[in-house]
This record gives structure tokens, sequence and C-alpha cells, in this order.
């Protein structure tokens, strides 16, 4: 992604991100800013979330582990490989809370209302002396239904935008049991993805400070995603502090190796919801882009630029 | 030259003529042409003309003042696919609407540095260009056959493409003009793919194989990067129409012929509309799409299509 916002994200993560990276834990940094994991065993679950959050207490965060499971007790439990969770749960260092208690009460996620808690969590920790949260999640029981997804593809754009600044990282897990085919528009909204071969989405957005980026690949196996995220770009666009001085909308398709003419039309869909003059700026756009505007005539719509000359 | 004669329909109370004129040699092509030319100043008609750059320049130098009113296109540049004519056509006749004149075209695609399969295609794009126009503004257009140079097959085809002809200073109904087969426009099949031929079976997630394969192609013949993804983007489109249109399942198959590479898509769609990919795709709906980039981008396309099945075959060379 252009810009000062994230722009360290790159060196310190790469794409296949390694958990365990010594070097970025010793100066206080989570190796690992915003991570999605897809899990198909509880033993799974609780493994990658107690791998995660060892790095994060390493770097002085405070964690917060929330899993589907009745109470606190089930939670901490959970955790059994991290060492003495009771004195951490007493000392404040480790929070645990049932998932249905840590998010919305309704079926659906308010976006801006969840960032806004991260917010404040994030800022309590620093208070209290912590170099920032760590928060391991289990979100699978929030996502089933299709409007709840989508909710939730936004949520997960506009905390990414959030965590680029905060002293906060999360690791996003779902249950590939019960999502199936599904979990993809899940992972498909995470730069960083821990997930079994054959898990693929294709294609992945993050958010920027003016727009969102893509790699990867869209067609007809993964259109409808691509639009759907788009919607949830558009959703999470809205809820962050930057919209209000957005004079104009990107999308950085640098490492966006191929995408048809459905994701195409997708694109100049979400130029007319969300950018200021039913225009977007397109950055290095790939050759089937190029000539897709080209045929059809979208060149009103989709401008291309070169990110070097505009960032 | 007298035009009028024994001819079917006249553009001022039809709307639409569409002429072979048959002609042999540079002389009797620019004789020809320069006076359908100067009788449409004479009748403040808008004209243009699409032919090669070398009778453009000759006609130009033939009409002196008269052919700054006239606007002139390469035809090498505008047709190669004979599939992307009719849009230009329709661009124009469009433009010139509102100013309420006469409209006369001259469009030459069928020349002898055309091979046999792009000819085939010339023949079925005149034979479009029959309805294309149906019901226009006054629009005459002649579309020019050199005898001296053209097989004598092709010469016979546009006798039957066209309603009427010219030859020798006059004009006639054709009687072997036929007209469109607008039930079934594209039954008659494709000659078949010669070479060593690689194909993948294709659904919806497998659209990856469906670009490896057709890259692979493109490099082997080789072609530049731009004109590979142009490839690897067409393929990728009728391959879509295949899972959208086509029973969900297609088959792809691709042959290298030196410098060229031709790939073939098949599925259990069929296709009945003989414009489609002719004419603009509405922004708005997917509809011919695939086909209308395939034309924009390859140098040939062309369709079979029958209750039982469809095949769209691109060519492009490196």
């Amino acid at each position: 992604v252009t810009g000062a916002v994230d722009g360290n994200s790159d060196r310190l993560y790469p794409p296949t991100v390694a958990l365990a990276q010594d070097a970025a834990v010793a100066e206080g940094v989570h190796p690992a800013k915003h991570v999605c994991c897809v899990f198909s065993s509880d033993a799974q679950l609780t493994a990658l979330s107690a791998e995660f959050l060892r790095l994060g207490l390493a770097a002085g965060n405070r964690l917060l582990y929330v899993a589907d499971r009745p109470d606190e007790g089930a939670l901490l439990a959970d955790l059994a490989d991290l060492g003495d969770v009771g004195g951490l749960a007493e000392r404040g260092a480790l929070l645990v809370q049932p998932v249905r208690d840590a998010y919305t009460k309704n079926e659906v996620v308010d976006p801006a209302a969840q960032v806004e808690a991260y917010r404040r969590l994030t800022e309590a920790a620093v208070a209290d002396g912590f170099t920032g949260l760590c928060v391991a999640a289990d979100a699978t029981a929030l996502v089933t239904g299709r409007n709840a997804r989508r909710a939730f593809m936004a949520y997960e754009l506009a905390v990414d935008q959030f965590m680029a600044t905060a002293p906060m990282q999360a690791m996003c897990a779902y249950d590939v049991r019960v999502l199936k085919r599904a979990v993809l528009d899940l992972v498909c909204v995470h730069r960083h993805q821990r997930v079994p071969a054959g898990v693929r989405p294709g294609f992945t957005m993050w958010p920027g400070h003016d727009g969102v980026g893509v790699s990867g690949e869209v067609d007809v196996s993964n259109a409808e995603r691509f639009r759907d995220a788009l919607d949830a770009a558009v959703d999470a666009l809205s809820t962050t502090a930057a919209s209000e001085m957005r004079r104009r909308l990107r999308i950085d398709a640098a490492d966006l190796a191929f995408i048809d003419a459905e994701g195409t039309s997708a694109l100049v869909a979400f130029s007319e919801q969300a950018a200021p003059d039913g225009r977007i700026e397109v950055a290095d756009p790939p050759r089937s882009l190029r000539a897709i505007v080209e045929t059809l005539g979208w060149r009103e719509r989709l401008a291309f630029v070169h990110r070097e000359a505009t960032a | 030259l007298t035009l009028e004669v024994g001819i079917r329909r006249d553009p001022h109370t039809h709307g639409y003529r569409h002429d072979a004129f048959f002609y042999s040699g540079m002389d009797e092509f620019i004789r020809g042409t320069a006076q359908f030319l100067r009788d449409g100043l004479a009748e403040r008609a808008a004209m243009l003309v699409v032919v090669s750059a070398e009778k453009i320049e000759r006609l130009k130098a033939e009409l002196g003042d008269g052919a700054e009113s006239i606007t002139f296109r390469d035809m090498s540049e505008v047709g190669k696919n004979p599939a992307r004519i009719i849009p230009v056509w329709q661009a124009w006749v469009q433009e010139q609407m509102s100013a309420g004149r006469p409209l006369r075209g001259i469009g030459e695609p069928a020349t002898p540095d055309r091979r046999f399969d792009e000819l085939m295609e010339c023949a079925r794009h005149e034979s479009f260009l029959n309805i294309a126009f149906e019901g226009s503004e006054p629009f005459w257009l002649l579309c020019p056959y050199d005898m001296a140079t053209l097989e004598r097959n092709v010469v016979d085809e546009a006798r039957r493409t066209h309603p009427s002809w010219i030859a020798d200073g006059e004009g006639r109904a054709s009687d072997d003009y036929v007209p469109v087969d607008t039930v079934a426009p594209f039954s008659p099949p494709l000659p078949p793919l010669l070479g060593s031929v690689e194909s993948v079976q294709f659904i919806d997630d497998e659209m990856r194989l469906v670009r490896e394969l057709t890259s692979k192609a493109a490099q082997t013949a080789g072609f530049s990067r731009d004109k590979e993804w142009d490839l690897v983007l067409a393929v990728n489109e009728l391959a879509t129409n295949s899972i959208r249109h086509g029973g969900g399942v297609g088959t792809l198959r691709v042959a290298v012929e030196g410098d060229r590479v031709v790939c073939e898509v098949s599925d259990q769609g069929h296709i009945r509309d003989p414009l489609i990919g002719r004419v603009p795709p509405d922004a708005a709906g997917s509809s011919g799409r695939g086909l209308w980039i395939a034309n924009q981008l390859c140098d040939l396309v062309q369709l079979h299509s029958t209750p039982s099945g469809t095949t769209v075959r691109l060519t492009m060379r490196a």
C-alpha cells in the first residue's frame, strides 16, 4: 500500500508470514499485525492462538482471547500452553471473553462501533503500561450468514486500517468445518494468511489511506466475492476518519496479476458508489484491466496512474 | 455508370442499400468508386471510405478538393478482424444521423492478401451487413471486389451476400442473394483445427489452467507480453461464457502454427444472435461482452453454433 500510513508493514510482514520472528519480538513489535488463520480442529485453534498470543506477551502486549466457549474458565483452559494463565489474568495481562459478549449483540456487526471498541481497549492497555493489545479471536459464530459475513468483511478492512497505526495486532481465526467455502470471504480481506493448502481466495484486498490494494487474480471463480469485498471496502472507507479528507479514491493494483471483465465491472460499480467524482485511480493495473477498459470504453470511470508518480 | 437500373432497393425510399461492385484492376476501381463519391458530393451526402492505404491515396488524388469532406479509414487498421468493421459503420451512422444528410459508404474487406479463413469471415461480415442497418437512415454501402485478383469463389460468394451488385457500369439485383439465416446464423461448421493440439476441460475454479495453457502457447509462438495477455484475456472471457451460459463446463483446445496461435473454446451453449460481439455490449449487462472483447483483441474470431453446442475459435499472430 502506498503512503505513509502503513508503509512499514510491507517490510516487517512479508505476505508469507512466519509467526516466530524473534528479532521483531525483541524490538517490542509483534511480527504479524493482522493475520487470518483457518482451522479445522479445536486443538488447532488453541495451538494457533497460544502461539500468536505468546509473541504478544513477549512484546509486552496485553492479551485478549475471544472464542466460542461458554465461560471464562473454558477460555483460560484453551491457553494452558501459555503457562500461568491464572496469574496473567489476575494482573490484567490476559483478558478472555466468550465471542458472543465480545462483539455485537446483534446478528450483524457494526464495523465503526467495533473498531471504536478496539480503539478503547488498545488505549486502555497502553494506559495500564502495556506496549499494546494482542488479540486472538475466533469469530466463526458471527459470520455464518451471508449478510453478517459481508458486514464482517467491512469490519476486517476497517480494523486493519486502524491497526496499521495503532499498537494493536490480531489473529482472526475461522472454522472451515462450519464455514466451508465461505471462509474464503474472510480470508480475502487479510493480507497475511495462514491457511491450509487448497484454501485459496484467489485475490487479497487490504485498505490503504485513500482506497484499497488488491493482489492475486480475479476471475469467474471469485468475481462475486470480489464484488462483496469492494462493497465491504465502501463501508470500511466510510468509517475511517480519513474519508472526510479523501479527495480521490485509488486502487493499488501493482500486485494484481489478472482481472476479468466481471471483476472490472465490479470496480466500475465501486467507483460509482465510493468515489467523490464517480471515478477512481488505478495504480499499475495489469494488462488485462487496461485491455478491458479500452475495449469496453470505461476510460471515464477508471484512470490509470503509476504508483511512483503519485505516491 | 448507371447505378439505378434494376436495383431492388433504392436508399432514398428503403433506407439502406448494400451493393457489391465488381471491378478489374486499380483503374476501374478508381473510376467506379470516384464516380460514386462524386455523385455523393452532388447530393451533399456524408461519406466514409474504408479501403487500403494505397487506394485511399489514389482516391484522394483523383477527387482533389472533393476528398476533403470525405472520411477515409485504412481497412488494415479498422478491419484486420472483419468482425470489427460493423461497429465502425454503426458508430459512424449514429454520428451522422442528426445531420439528416444521406449517407454513402465504400468498404472493401475482401482483398487477395487475406487468408482463406479471413475471407470466410469477410463473407460472413458482408452477409451480416444486410441486417445491421435494417431500417436505418438513407445509407448506400458499396463493397468493391477485384475480379482480377480474387479467387472465383470469393466473387461468387459476394453475389450471395449482396442483394444487388454493379458491374460494367450497370447495377442489378442479385439472383443468388441469400438472406441471413436468422434462426441458425452460425450453423456452418469450421474447418478442422490443424497442427498439434493441446486441450483442457475446465469448470469455474479452473480458469487459471485455461490462462496457463493459452499463455504457454503464446510464448511458444513468440508473442510480445502485451499480445500474450490480450489473447489470455480473450480466451478467459470466452471460457467465462462457457461457465455462465454454456452449461458450466467447457473445453479449450490450443494449437500453435509457427507464429500463429489458434484457441478454441467449446461448450453446450447456443448462440442465435448474428450480431453478437459486433455491437458494443450494454454497460449494465454482460451479454456479448466476451465475444466483443475477443473481436477487439484478436486477429480473427470464428463461430460455430448449433443447438448441440458452440465453438469459438480465436486466431492471433505474433
